[in-house]
């Protein structure tokens, strides 16, 4: 967008009820011709979680736990960088955070009015505030690279979901507007006693139960009168992805570091290559009881951070680099669920010792296969 | 005058000082609820409207935001140049 066309308000947006207000209630600055004076003191994004947040003024129950929301606590990175890390690093790391990482955290306008900031920021639809972000221009304006490519089928020979090819589903099909607000407000249907309430967390995406699950929609899915026998068989052993997805994107040695030239934080990324690959569960627990799981490989590096201090990550070993993954590609038919012997005794498929860098070869004890799965 | 003229004046002046004393009673009964400051208050609220509507029509942001002339004129380039980082992020 031009540098006009971001901040161009749309007439439409004067006919609703948000249009009714002054400018200056929901932005500050000052009413006046002058624009120096006018954004004097005027908040560009009104609506980033905390106390000051204008949304909280008439939507207080889509805001009230917003603070929460992975979306804005990005607390799933802190977790992981807390477990690679030690305390002494944490100021450093929260630099390099800063910098790097904390430009992808999300205000209610970043979905409900402007495109996100790290992708050049405007208006979506002339400030008219839409219910219902924009797939194309919110959603996977962030999560684009991986999740975007995969669920629309961007990759060459790689299909698109199902879920989107076939069904024309958006994101918001599948992720409510409630889990975006709160990531806590579904555990708590089940965790509805202070006890068990105690027990939920919002460390990371993968931290408690799976929201939405695909038997959210395929409810038959592993009941007894479901009518494809390899769910009962293989039941809670694999996740649904080991048989129904396909080749994803995985990334190598992410490095970040501040520009002398510009100032301007950037990242580089060694490689970024497809794969597939099953491996063990690294964290087996009562919402994701599977032995087998598929994993991506994110592009931590032991030294990626060292523009910051060096050894900021002595515990690298602590986390594998191949991750659980939800690949965004499901397909009902793919190569290793075509027959039996396709998934059984196929070793291509399965994240064993030799296909692990050998630097990484520690961090990975938990999820490398031991030994291919036979026909039984 | 006659003597009948004036037995009939003698009989009608009590019925004429009766309505005279009436129409003085009812003449002063108007001039009570009309104080001349009553008029001049209509034109004392229209100028108040007047003054509080000029302030409330004039929104210099929304008048500058939906003016897309005046925005391209106003509106600062971003600083060129292409980003340095490298691969997928």
């Amino acid at each position: 967008l031009e540098p006009w066309e971001k901040v161009l308000v749309d007439e439409e947006f004067f006919a609703t009820v948000h249009g009714d207000m002054q400018c200056t209630f929901c932005h500050g600055g000052t009413q006046s011709a002058d624009m120096e004076t006018a954004h004097a003191e005027m908040t560009a994004d009104p609506s980033e979680a905390g106390e000051d947040n204008i949304c909280a003024t008439c939507h207080l129950d889509q805001t009230e736990h917003f603070a929460d929301s992975l979306h804005v606590s990005q607390a799933g990175y802190w977790d992981r960088l807390d477990m690679r890390s030690v305390p002494e690093n944490h100021a450093q790391l929260e630099t390099m955070f800063g910098n790097h990482c904390s430009s992808c955290h999300t205000s209610c306008g970043d979905c409900h009015i402007s495109q996100p900031n790290n992708v050049g920021g405007g208006f979506v639809d002339g400030h008219v505030i839409n219910k219902t972000p924009s797939m194309s221009q919110n959603c996977t304006a962030c999560h684009g690279s991986r999740v975007g490519a995969e669920y629309t089928g961007k990759h060459e020979d790689i299909p698109g979901d199902a879920h989107f090819r076939l069904g024309r589903m958006n994101c918001m099909d599948c992720h409510s507007g409630a889990d975006m607000h709160d990531s806590t407000e579904a555990c708590l249907e089940c965790h509805n006693t202070p006890e068990s309430a105690a027990m939920v967390s919002v460390d990371n995406r993968y931290s408690g139960a799976q929201i939405p699950s695909c038997e959210s929609c395929h409810e038959a899915v592993g009941k007894s009168d479901d009518a494809n026998p390899q769910h009962l068989v293989h039941g809670d052993k694999l996740a649904c992805q080991v048989c129904h997805t396909v080749q994803y994107t995985s990334c190598d040695g992410c490095h970040v570091a501040v520009s002398e030239k510009t100032g301007n934080p950037f990242f580089e990324t060694q490689a970024t290559y497809f794969t597939f690959y099953i491996g063990k569960n690294p964290d087996p627990n009562y919402h994701r009881p599977y032995e087998y799981v598929v994993l991506r490989h994110v592009p931590v590096d032991p030294d990626s951070y060292d523009y910051y201090g060096e050894d900021l990550l002595p515990n690298f070993n602590s986390l594998p680099t191949w991750t659980y993954a939800t690949p965004h590609n499901v397909q009902r038919k793919t190569p290793q669920n075509a027959s039996c012997t396709a998934c059984h005794g196929n070793a291509d498929i399965f994240l064993t010792a030799d296909k692990i860098k050998p630097e990484e070869l520690e961090a990975n004890q938990p999820v490398i296969v031991p030994k291919v799965p036979a026909l039984p | 005058m006659t003597q009948l003229e004036n037995a009939m004046r003698r009989n009608h002046l009590p019925a004429l000082l009766l309505l005279l004393a009436l129409l003085t009673a009812c003449s002063r009964a108007p001039a009570t609820p009309v104080p001349a400051e009553t008029v001049e208050l209509p034109t004392a609220t229209l100028e108040a409207t007047a003054t509080t509507k000029a302030t409330a029509v004039v929104d210099y942001c929304s008048d500058c935001h939906s003016n897309q002339e005046e925005l391209t004129a106003l509106a600062k380039p971003e600083p060129e140049g292409e980003s340095e980082s490298k691969g997928v992020g």
